[in-house]
């Protein structure tokens, strides 16, 4: 049997991990869910739900980090899924803000593009240069070996050049 | 700038509360992708409850795809693209495992990840992968291909075949880009030497994303064949040849006299008829073509002798047209090679041009009357001779010859047989009834050319004669334009290996004197300028700013009296503010009170870099300066002095006489 306040003392701690994970990564984490989805709703559930799952589960997740951004990714994409079975099409939300409606003319072309990847190729580009993590960073995260990472930003990178020319690069 | 830069800026709303309000209230974790599940809930309640019944089954429904999906869609990505690597087979009861402690995730399992690790070479799909990979950051070549599988033996030092076992990027001492190949159970196929590693010149930018080689990439099944020179900047030594390396799947062939794929891919090209061998046909067809095994070739040629202390070397590498050969002319021109059927480089040949005007030296020599045209004609001792005659189109021939006498020259000369001007390569065809001699080499100066040359210098005895020894490679015509369009002639001339070595200095060695120099002399002899640079660079001499140590700068006698003139003594002294302190000026002082005049002289004249920059009344004692610098730290700087015999005023020096001459020195300040 664990003491009440052991257990309070974990929460805690897990709470503190968790916080901490959202301190460093939920900006990068937010805007990389909107650069694959394409969609702020569903950056704001995936990303929300993801650490909210976190705090939920403890002291049960060894890696906060690595856990939140594949659960933001995973709910990202069931996400997606279940906006294609309703209908819903992957389109850039209509702002209303005038800082939101340059922002959205202005990324509106490179999220077109991105939408048009295929969703595994999206997600590497967006986790690389959205997110910022390197592949030998990211490899571990994605559960894969780093050449196999390499490879396949490798082909993500090429096959999406093509569509991402002349989009400021 | 990237395409993603502006999400940077993109507002993110802070969501810590709506966080901790949804891990508040919810009490069990929900599988992550189960959409439906709690999100539905919580979120679009009102989305479903105008459905009833049927949103129950939908939510089911929309349940099981969300889990299918996750995989469907990487499996889609997989199967569409043709990826070497293993895809994911995660399952329900995988995901089901793994909900408790991580999310369902589509990734590879850790059976998988182990094969995953070395990419395999398997199929024709992985073939193109793999090639597409080790093609990454090969820079564009401008080079001349090989004719055939017969050219590249003949051009590589070492020809071996084996499997690949990984490549990365890496970079030679120098920080040039490579593309590192480790290989394994190397066969020697033709040449001699070890060889573990191989590396290709490449280059990955920044702006083209993350280089795929950036990290070691294993290989499994993956053969190639390589056609290899040796290079220093290489880190094992040996580099393929530009169109000399390619890769192949164990196993994967096309069976005879059946159409299939290729089963070879290029790492940058390959000469016709090769890509539809394989690795193992191409082996066979090198082993058959090497022969009896062959003299290594001198690529870092050096004279054995300790006796003769080495000074230098050189290395140059190139590709491209011909700018000259004896002359720089503005025209297209035809250069061709007549020698004896069976004649090397290193044998008596004649190189013809045919140009549209004579030179400025005109035609030079004794002229002999050769089927009518009036020839020009010299020899010179050192072997070399030429000849020079008009046509009736007033075009003009050339002819410059090695180890031809004069009656060789008019017999060649008188067997030349003018082409039509619009001919696609419009010199001589040569009437073999006059001659044993038959054009062997023949090209436009406009067509590109390999080249190599490797020199290395060595002062001999107590005089420090001179011998330079060159190993040339290449191209076969541009060998022949290096042997005789050179200064001094050629001394001796030998084939060693697939390198043609060429001797210059007097006879106290040949070439049966000249071996290979290791790797880590060559390097230190490459970092040594040249002879004629070394004799001619003013040495540098450190001096102090506002030291007392003066540098003395001697003064010889010009005039054969013999006269002990002494030194002059140079220093640097400071200026400073004396409100602020500061250092305001650097000042250069010569200081002749030490020196001895020669009788006749009238004027001190100083040079600095090369230039005058003081003309005053030689005299003994007086201290002459110039400023240097605004209080930094002067530059390095050449002087020197002369004492002569002329007009103070004359500023150029035009009328001077030279009495007292110092020796040029460069000066480098340095605080203290």
């Amino acid at each position: 049997m664990v003491r009440t306040e052991e257990m309070t003392g974990r929460a805690n701690g897990a709470t503190q991990r968790v916080r901490s994970v959202y301190e460093s990564d939920h900006a990068r984490l937010w805007r990389s869910v909107y650069a694959f989805a394409g969609a702020r709703e569903v950056a704001d559930e995936a990303t929300a739900e993801a650490f909210a799952q976190a705090l939920r589960r403890g002291d049960e997740i060894r890696d906060v980090q690595a856990w939140i951004w594949r659960s933001a990714f995973a709910i990202a994409r069931g996400e997606l899924s279940e906006r294609r079975l309703r209908g819903v099409g992957i389109a850039l939300d209509v702002p209303t803000d005038p800082i939101a409606v340059a922002e959205a003319e202005g990324l509106a072309g490179v999220l077109d593009s991105l939408g048009a990847l295929d969703a595994a190729d999206r997600e590497l580009l967006v986790l690389c240069h959205v997110g910022g993590w390197r592949p030998s960073e990211l490899a571990p995260i994605l559960n894969v070996s780093g050449p196999t990472l390499r490879v396949r930003l490798h082909r993500a990178t090429k096959r999406a050049r093509s569509i991402l020319e002349g989009e400021g690069s | 700038m990237t395409p993603f830069d502006g999400f940077d800026e993109v507002p993110v709303p802070d969501q810590w509360d709506d966080i901790v309000q949804r891990s508040a209230s919810a009490t069990d974790p929900v599988e992550v992708g189960a959409v439906s599940d709690g999100r539905g809930a919580r979120r679009g309640r009102s989305n479903w409850v105008l459905m009833g019944a049927a949103v129950s089954v939908l939510v089911l429904v929309a349940g099981f795809f969300a889990i299918d999906s996750s995989r469907t869609s990487t499996r889609e990505a997989s199967e569409a693209t043709g990826d070497i690597v293993m895809t994911p087979t995660s399952d329900a009861s995988a995901a089901t495992t793994e909900t408790t402690t991580e999310p369902t995730t589509p990734s590879t399992s850790a059976v998988e990840e182990s094969s995953s690790a070395a990419v395999p070479c398997a199929t024709e799909a992985d073939l193109s992968e793999i090639g597409e990979l080790l093609r990454s950051g090969q820079p564009v070549y401008d080079y001349q291909p090989a004719r055939d599988v017969a050219q590249l033996v003949e051009w590589a030092d070492l020809v071996i075949a084996g499997d690949l076992v990984s490549t990365q990027r890496t970079e030679s001492p120098n920080g040039a880009g490579l593309t590192a190949f480790e290989i394994s159970d190397v066969q020697v196929l033709a040449g001699e030497g070890d060889v573990d590693l191989i590396v290709s010149q490449a280059e990955w930018a920044q702006g083209q994303g993350l280089d795929p080689l950036g990290e070691r990439v294993m290989f499994d099944g993956l053969r190639f064949i390589a056609f290899l020179v040796t290079h220093t900047a290489a880190p094992d030594g040996w580099t393929p040849l530009v169109d000399g390396m390619a890769f192949g799947c164990d196993g994967l062939s096309t069976p005879a006299g059946e159409v299939g794929p290729n089963p070879i891919v290029p790492l940058v090209d390959l000469p016709p008829g090769v890509l539809g061998m394989s690795v193992d046909e191409i082996a066979v067809e090198v082993q058959r073509l090497a022969g009896a095994p062959s003299q290594p070739s001198i690529t870092r040629p050096v004279i054995r002798s300790t006796e003769c202390e080495r000074i230098s070397a050189q290395e140059f590498t190139g590709s491209g047209p011909i700018e000259s050969v004896f002359l720089s002319r503005d025209e297209v021109f035809p250069i061709q090679i007549v020698a004896a059927p069976e004649a090397t480089a290193a044998d008596p040949f004649a190189l013809i041009q045919r140009w549209d005007e004579v030179t400025d030296e005109g035609m030079r020599g004794e002229v002999s009357v050769i089927n009518g045209v009036d020839v020009a004609i010299g020899t010179f001792e050192n072997g070399n001779g030429e000849a020079t005659w008009l046509l009736s189109d007033e075009s003009v021939g050339y002819l410059r010859s090695r180890g031809f006498d004069r009656t060789a020259i008019e017999a060649v000369v008188g067997s030349l047989q003018a082409r039509p001007l619009d001919a696609a390569l419009p010199g001589f065809d040569v009437d073999t009834s006059q001659t044993r001699f038959a054009i062997r080499h023949e090209q436009l100066n406009t067509d590109p050319v390999e080249t190599f040359r490797a020199t290395s210098e060595c002062l001999f005895g107590d005089d420090g004669w001179l011998y330079r020894v060159s190993a040339l490679g290449g191209d076969v015509i541009w060998q022949h334009i290096a042997i005789i369009d050179r200064g001094p002639p050629p001394g001796e001339v030998q084939i060693v290996g697939g390198t043609v070595v060429v001797l210059d200095g007097t006879d106290s060695f040949s070439i049966d004197d000249v071996v290979q120099s290791d790797f880590g002399e060559w390097a230190q002899l490459l970092d040594q300028p040249d002879f004629a640079t070394q004799i001619t660079t003013p040495p540098d001499v450190p001096i102090v700013v506002g030291s007392r140590d003066d540098v003395e700068l001697e003064l010889f006698d010009a005039t054969g009296t013999e006269l002990e003139s002494g030194p002059l003594l140079l220093r640097l002294t400071e200026e400073y503010n004396a409100a602020t302190g500061d250092r305001t000026g650097v000042f250069l002082e010569i200081d002749a009170s030490q020196i001895t005049l020669h009788p006749d002289a009238d004027v001190m004249v100083t040079f600095i870099d090369g230039r005058i920059r003081g003309r005053g009344t030689a005299r003994v004692g007086p201290v002459s300066g110039s400023r240097r610098s605004d209080g930094e730290t002067p530059a390095p700087f050449e002087i020197s002095v002369r004492i002569v015999d002329g007009d103070p005023e004359d500023l150029d020096g035009d009328g001077d006489r030279p009495l007292q001459l110092s020796p040029t020195i460069r000066l480098v300040p340095r605080e203290p």
